[in-house]
């Protein structure tokens, strides 16, 4: 997707969501040095104090050097990357290094990282649980799906920003009397960004091992409640594929259930609108004509499914547990598309639908649940039985799947 | 000049000046000028203060102020007395014809003034200096005497020069000691005071500078010759105390100066003591009405400075003056205090006040009597101690301190008396040693002296062999005690070993009884042996049987006894006593005792079970096993980990590991060589054990898990499709949870960590929507054991519907119309099933049969196969479109859909 975008040489940096030519890249020192030279000592990176407030003390960043040995900087006085493809000598201890990172946000690049990496966005309006989501998602992507697809999937680089996050919630979500996350804070431009949660998928194909890199971002709620917020996201311009998590009881025929049960509305927008929104963002993003429509495949994701197990009998579609095959299962997956639409119908998003139906080349219903059953919505924790996630990895294996990295079967 | 300022004046001036000393000199000079108009009496005044005239002052500045002191006195005259005499005054000035305001006239004053206050101050003083015998006044005490007869505003260096000048030396006000004699000195330093040798304490702490002692400064600091008494002269002291001839003066003298060197680290802390022993010392003199200049005088004789002496005087006689005078009620304090010297001493000193001569004729007549009693006590004292009765001297003496209790001479008659003989003393054989014991006597720091003769009970302290001396405790054993001979024990108290009490005695004779007595037992008798005395004529054996009755054997010789005929499993007790012949006849030792039980060799129980008490249910619980001949066997808990490897236990380890026994419920008992033991479950997971009972302790038998152990909650079984999840809460605790299930017949288990249960969400099972007979039991595991809770049955409700499924197949025709073809399959047979054919434009499926057109209503048969087809026409229809079959009775039939592929046109 991205290569069509940016051409076969351009992809975006998992980590700022940057264009980035995967050939022409920025080095890190290895830190090995050569006799006679000065060795590079590690020092804190000004561009990731600046991006992440990460302060954590790295070798420096290979730079360009005039011949009199001063780094070459630009009109802001910042000194220029050396880039290149997949070596670099250190303009400074004369050490080769292969050690590759973003020329913007200076993250290390995973070397699985190439210009068809996809970028994949979690958006949704407050409270609809997108933190609890990806929470359970990666530890569903570290266990049972790397199980089932007898893969390798994991942070590279180790947990650090938003996926070291992640594992904690879920591992708090998991203690006993487990707590549920805090509210995601409100993002205030660039300069408090967090670093995406980044994971890299290897298996082995035919005695090779193949991996991508995929990355997501959790987005405050209030980030994309309204149009003008949502144009900040500048993730969403990069997007490969882009997950909208819904809250059931934001539909109308839902709220009196809402109240019942105590869950919080939360917010005043309705799915529409934020639809609304993300639809404003990518068309602009991806250049969509006004008589066109969007390619970029979008997984619309219903959470907190559990709690209309009691409307739906047992042997539905979407109470069967999800597939054990290595496979992505379509037929599986469209039939329940077909039946969440239908209950989104009756729920009163017959409008949602239609503007998916306008707007959306490529789009899936998805019926899922973080928590399994119902949470102690006064104290915020976790239901007393646990964590009982159903189908959490879905949407990500269908977008998975659209990319073809994973195969599809029809049944 | 400021200007005169009304309100200043009022409150400086005339307030001031209308009360008081300053108003009776105004009102006397006024009067004397109202008797001669020409009188220059108010020069006397200081004018300038009372007008509020500066000096020196300018004609202009006088006019002002003439101007607005009349109106001030006329406004302060209501109210201020000070105003209307000076008013008065000034009116009599100017019609003297007193040029007011002429600063000349001020000028003229101010000189009479000066002139007239010196010579006022000259007669004040030699008046005044009368009243001060000892030729010392402080500066404060002077000036406000001098304010009383008129002289103001003189300086205090005029004051004092004149003073001088008639022999009135003026000092600053003495601030006397607050604090007495250190108390660890005090009684050290009057011992060595009732040595005519020592003055004072200046003489003991310059001992060794004896020739130096005259004119020495205490008041503001403690010199010598003008050199201050430092630490060093403490040292020098001491030394030459030590040097000197040995006499009881210079013993106590060493021992004072030895206190104040390990009491006193400073120079102020000498210059304190000083300070304050001369005093007590003056202070004591006055008290007794001794002329100030007498006790002046008596103080310089011991060598102290005059000036410091009249000074001291001087201020302790004021102190004295403003209290209570020393009286007849000063002596009957002291006698109510039991100072009787002090009261003799203080009536001959003092002359009965007008009134009183009743008063001190009676407390004369008191002290006379008192005398005499301590005399007679002390008489009495003599007597007794001469007659030995210490007691009756002690009681003597503690009367006579009670009347005189500061002679010092009665405490030390006290000291001299032996201390009580020690009371309750008691004796026992123990084995061959002998065991005393006695009261702890009254006194403190008693030790006691233990003697023991042959045949008699000691007298006296060297009356015999000395076996303990100087012990404090009051318990001894007598180890080396001879046996089979009369023996005497005294014990004497003393205080550290002189002056020994009389002796407290009684006597035994040692028969040492066996020692070592052990039995073995054997089902049918037992075989009792023992250590044989030295000495001991022969040995009696007693045996008491279970039915009470007993018969004894003598063994001359023997150290044995075999005991036949017993009844396995009854109780007997033995007891075993030596007789010795003495000159008195046969006597007994003390017995012996020792129960036995005759049976066979004791074992453990190796077949103990737990199960539930199958008429109660889980509610009691029955421990089984195989008895024990002839021992008793008790079924124990003991914590799940404890470690009972070993084969036996003492009563001690099993407290030590936290044993406790278990109370057996009514209905436990014996039955064909089984026991069995009904009780309630422990709340807890807990270890039993079987622990027969031997004689030397318990055997440790098999043991089992048992208890209760806390059950998941909150269970919830959810069909999803074929498969069934199983979620719960946890317990508190380190539990695996075993899930049982049947399906079609087939029992199934499987055991659940918790960190499984969190990797899987819950537990999954396969199939598991038709399962039966579904439970959960708690798990836990000690060691190699595995104890398993009761299982927990789990219900869900379960599909009672007739599952059908089916497969919709739509055939569009070339001319465009639409028919399908159902293919329904049923789980059985028997049934005919109506349902109904929806068809719904759009996108979107119909979730139920109101939910689009009705096509038609089919009714399915399965009454003699599982499956039924049946094709439908549709016509023409446009796409999209959705086609659904939907079963009419809901409540009673699960229609499963195919993939929806098959429903969309």
């Amino acid at each position: 997707m991205l290569s069509s975008l940016f051409g076969s040489k351009a992809t975006a940096c998992p980590y700022c969501y940057k264009e980035l030519n995967i050939n022409k890249i920025a080095f890190r020192c290895s830190g090995r040095g050569t006799p006679g030279n000065p060795t590079c000592e590690t020092i804190s990176d000004p561009k990731r104090v600046d991006l992440f407030q990460d302060t954590t003390p790295v070798m420096p960043a290979i730079v360009q050097r005039d011949g009199a040995g001063n780094p070459v900087v630009d009109r802001h006085g910042i000194p220029q990357d050396l880039l290149g493809k997949n070596t670099v000598i250190c303009t400074r201890c004369a050490g080769e290094s292969g050690v590759r990172m973003c020329s913007s946000c200076h993250s290390i690049l995973p070397r699985g990282l190439d210009n068809n990496s996809p970028l994949f966005g979690l958006i949704g309006v407050r409270n609809s649980g997108k933190t609890v989501l990806l929470s359970v998602l990666h530890r569903e992507l570290i266990q049972s799906v790397a199980r089932r697809f007898n893969a390798s999937i994991d942070t590279p680089g180790g947990a650090s920003g938003l996926a070291r996050d992640l594992a904690l919630f879920e591992k708090n979500m998991n203690s006993q009397g487990g707590s549920l996350p805090p509210q995601t804070a409100v993002s205030r431009g660039e300069k408090e960004k967090k670093a995406p949660a980044v994971y890299e998928w290897k298996y082995n194909n035919k005695g090779k091992t193949t991996s991508t890199i995929f990355s997501f971002y959790d987005t405050a709620g209030e980030d994309v409640s309204h149009q003008e917020k949502t144009m900040t996201q500048k993730y969403l311009d990069q997007a490969s594929g882009v997950i909208l998590l819904l809250d059931p009881f934001a539909f109308p025929e839902n709220q009196d259930r809402a109240s019942q049960l105590g869950a919080r509305s939360g917010t005043v927008d309705t799915p529409e609108s934020v639809l609304d929104g993300i639809t404003y963002v990518l068309q602009a993003a991806h250049h969509v004509k006004s008589n066109k429509k969007i390619k970029v495949p979008l997984a619309v994701v219903i959470s907190k499914i559990d709690a209309f197990f009691d409307q739906i009998p047992a042997n539905h579609p979407l109470r069967q547990s999800s597939s054990k095959d290595d496979t992505f299962d379509e037929a599986e997956s469209q039939t329940i598309h077909d039946h969440v639409a239908a209950m989104v119908t009756n729920w009163g998003g017959d409008g949602l639908l239609r503007k998916l139906e306008q707007e959306y080349s490529n789009f899936r219903l998805f019926g899922v649940s973080a928590l399994g059953a119902e949470p102690d919505y006064t104290s915020s924790t976790v239901n007393s039985r646990g964590l009982l996630p159903h189908r959490v990895a879905d949407p990500l294996l269908w977008l998975m799947a659209d990319r073809g990295f994973i195969q599809k079967s029809n049944g | 000049m400021a200007g005169f300022d009304p309100k200043k004046y009022r409150n400086d001036v005339l307030k001031p000046y209308s009360k008081g000393e300053g108003f009776e000199q105004l009102r006397d000079v006024l009067a004397e000028l109202q008797r001669d108009p020409q009188s220059s009496a108010y020069a006397r005044l200081d004018l300038n203060k009372l007008y509020d005239v500066p000096n020196p002052v300018t004609s202009q500045e006088l006019t002002d102020w003439r101007k607005q002191v009349v109106p001030a006195l006329n406004k302060a005259a209501q109210a201020l007395p000070s105003a209307r005499l000076l008013k008065a005054l000034l009116e009599t000035l100017e019609q003297q014809g007193q040029a007011l305001v002429d600063p000349a006239f001020w000028g003229r004053l101010q000189s009479e003034r000066q002139k007239l206050i010196r010579a006022k101050l000259e007669a004040g003083l030699r008046q005044l200096t009368a009243e001060y015998p000892l030729g010392v006044v402080s500066r404060e005490e002077l000036i406000s005497r001098l304010e009383t007869i008129g002289i103001t505003g003189v300086t205090e260096e005029s004051i004092i020069s004149v003073a001088e000048q008639q022999g009135l030396k003026v000092y600053a006000a003495l601030q006397l000691p607050t604090t007495g004699v250190p108390e660890k000195l005090k009684s050290i330093l009057r011992d060595v005071l009732r040595h005519p040798e020592y003055r004072s304490v200046v003489d003991l702490l310059l001992l060794h500078r004896p020739n130096e002692i005259k004119d020495v400064r205490f008041l503001d600091r403690l010199t010598v010759g003008g050199t201050a008494v430092s630490l060093t002269d403490i040292e020098d002291a001491r030394l030459r105390s030590e040097q000197g001839q040995d006499t009881d003066a210079l013993q106590d003298a060493q021992k004072f100066l030895g206190a104040v060197k390990d009491n006193l680290t400073a120079e102020i802390e000498i210059h304190h003591l000083v300070f304050t022993t001369v005093v007590e010392l003056a202070g004591t003199q006055l008290d007794r009405g001794k002329p100030k200049l007498e006790v002046r005088d008596s103080l310089v004789r011991l060598g102290l400075n005059a000036d410091d002496a009249s000074r001291l005087v001087s201020a302790l006689s004021i102190s004295t003056a403003s209290g209570p005078r020393i009286g007849v009620d000063t002596v009957r304090e002291k006698l109510s205090l039991g100072q009787l010297g002090e009261a003799q001493r203080t009536l001959t000193a003092i002359s009965p006040a007008d009134g009183e001569e009743q008063d001190y004729a009676n407390l004369q007549a008191q002290i006379e009597r008192l005398l005499a009693t301590k005399k007679q006590l002390l008489e009495a004292y003599h007597l007794a101690v001469a007659a030995r009765d210490f007691p009756a001297a002690l009681t003597a003496v503690k009367e006579a301190m009670r009347i005189d209790q500061a002679d010092d001479s009665l405490a030390s008659l006290s000291d001299l008396l032996p201390p009580a003989a020690p009371s309750s003393l008691s004796l026992r054989a123990d084995g061959p040693a002998v065991v005393l014991s006695w009261a702890q006597g009254l006194e403190e720091s008693l030790v006691y002296t233990v003697v023991r003769a042959e045949g008699r009970i000691p007298k006296t302290a060297h009356d015999g062999s000395v076996v303990a001396d100087g012990i404090a405790e009051t318990r001894f054993i007598d180890k080396n005690a001879p046996s089979e001979i009369p023996l005497g024990y005294s014990i004497f108290s003393s205080r550290a070993g002189r002056l020994f009490s009389d002796p407290r005695g009684a006597e035994i004779t040692v028969l040492p009884a066996p020692m070592d007595v052990v039995a073995a037992a054997y089902p049918t008798g037992a075989v009792l042996s023992w250590a044989r005395p030295s000495n001991t004529a022969g040995i009696v054996v007693t045996q008491l049987g279970p039915d009470g009755r007993s018969f004894d054997s003598e063994l001359p010789n023997s150290s044995s006894f075999r005991a036949t005929g017993l009844n396995t499993g009854a109780s007997y007790r033995f007891s075993v006593r030596a007789f010795y012949l003495l000159a008195n006849g046969r006597k007994f030792s003390d017995s012996v005792s020792i129960t036995v039980v005759p049976r066979g060799e004791a074992s453990a129980v190796h077949n103990l079970s737990v199960k539930p008490e199958p008429a109660r249910g889980n509610d009691v619980l029955r421990a089984t096993w195989s008895s024990i001949n002839s021992f008793d066997v008790e079924l124990w808990q003991f914590p799940r980990l404890a470690e009972l490897s070993a084969s036996s236990i003492s009563a001690q380890q099993i407290r030590d590991y936290g044993g406790r026994r278990i109370t057996p419920l009514p209905g436990s008992g014996n039955s064909g060589g089984e026991t069995f033991q009904l009780f309630n479950p422990p709340a807890e997971i807990i270890r039993l054990v079987t622990l027969t009972v031997t004689d030397e302790g318990f055997l440790i038998g098999n043991h089992v898990l048992s208890g209760s152990a806390p059950q998941p909650t909150a269970i919830v079984a959810e069909p999803f499709g074929e498969d069934l999840r199983l979620s719960w809460e946890w317990p508190q605790g380190d539990y695996v949870m075993e899930v049982a299930w049947e399906v079609n017949g087939r029992p199934r288990t499987r055991r659940v960590t918790r960190a499984r249960y969190r990797a899987e969400g819950g537990v999954k099972i396969g199939g598991g929507a038709t399962a039966t007979n579904l439970t959960i039991a708690t798990v836990t595991s000690v060691d190699d054991e595995t104890w398993t809770s009761p299982p927990l049955a789990v219900n869900f409700s379960q599909s009672q519907t007739l599952g059908l499924r089916y497969q919709l197949r739509i055939k569009r025709s070339l001319t465009g119309k639409v028919k399908c073809e159902l293919s329904v399959e049923a789980e059985s047979t028997g049934h005919t099933v109506p349902a109904t054919l929806i068809l719904k434009h759009g996108s979107i499926m119909p979730l139920s049969s109101e939910d689009g057109l009705h096509i038609e209503s089919l009714s399915l048969d399965f009454s003699s196969g599982t499956s039924a087809m049946h094709e439908v026409t549709i016509g023409k229809v446009k796409s999209p479109f959705w086609l659904s079959l939907f079963a009419d009775d809901n409540e009673k039939i699960d229609l499963i859909a195919p993939p929806t592929s098959q429903l969309k046109g």
